[in-house]
């Protein structure tokens, strides 16, 4: 069983992987510049989630910034003007 | 009268586990719902920066802005079916936590949140690694 620490360590392994991924990708072959644009966009969401399974496993609560995170993505996500 | 106390003692302990038991229910469903929300919103924010270089990389070939704007509705309407969803998971949790809701009927729509939440991640990644050459 690993810790909160442990989870949130391979994480931003992870995030540290796929931006050195996407940087030599970028230099390689421009055509996979859209695969770097998600890398990134993965990069902004992995240390949220390693917070979150921390919280999960440990039982906490969420907060009030966290309400209001989750509110703001919802709001996007049932937007009914968005792409 | 020691009978009586040691069932006020026993209610009391009773409601206390089961305010603690409903608390980390509670707790852990609305942890689930954030995680796949944020997971949802990366997958879709993705999409996004995908949907706005395509459509300038086939400016000039109609088939293919057709087949992406046919993506760009199926991920429409997975990402508002799954924000639909996690509104009705969230009014089920308020229904809960005032005790008026099975925990079994809590947990199938909590699991149903999930599953719409992967069916989206599923369709982005499809949609992008199969349907444009």
């Amino acid at each position: 069983m690993q810790t909160p620490d442990q989870i949130k360590e391979l994480l931003n392994t992870i995030v540290g992987d796929i931006n050195l991924a996407a940087d030599y990708a970028g230099i390689v072959d421009p055509q996979l510049i859209p695969i770097i644009a998600i890398g990134k966009a993965v990069d902004k969401i992995i240390p949220g989630l390693a917070a979150n399974v921390a919280g999960m496993i440990e039982g906490v609560p969420l907060s009030q910034a966290e309400l209001d995170q989750k509110a703001t993505e919802l709001a996007i996500l049932a937007n009914k003007e968005g792409i | 009268m020691k009978d009586k106390t040691k069932v006020i003692v026993l209610c009391s302990l009773l409601a206390v586990v089961s305010l603690v038991g409903c608390s980390n229910f509670v707790t852990n469903a609305q942890r689930t719902e954030v995680t796949t929300t944020h997971l949802v919103y990366g997958a879709y924010v993705g999409w996004t920066n995908y949907y706005i270089d395509a459509t300038n990389r086939y400016a000039s070939k109609p088939d293919q802005l057709t087949k992406l704007e046919e993506m760009r509705m199926a991920i429409k309407e997975a990402r508002m079916k799954y924000a639909a969803s996690v509104g009705v998971v969230d009014s089920w949790l308020t229904a809960y936590q005032s005790n008026t809701v099975s925990k079994a009927q809590v947990q199938s729509v909590v699991d149903a949140s999930l599953a719409s939440g992967s069916n989206i991640v599923w369709l982005i990644t499809y949609l992008k690694s199969n349907n444009l050459q």
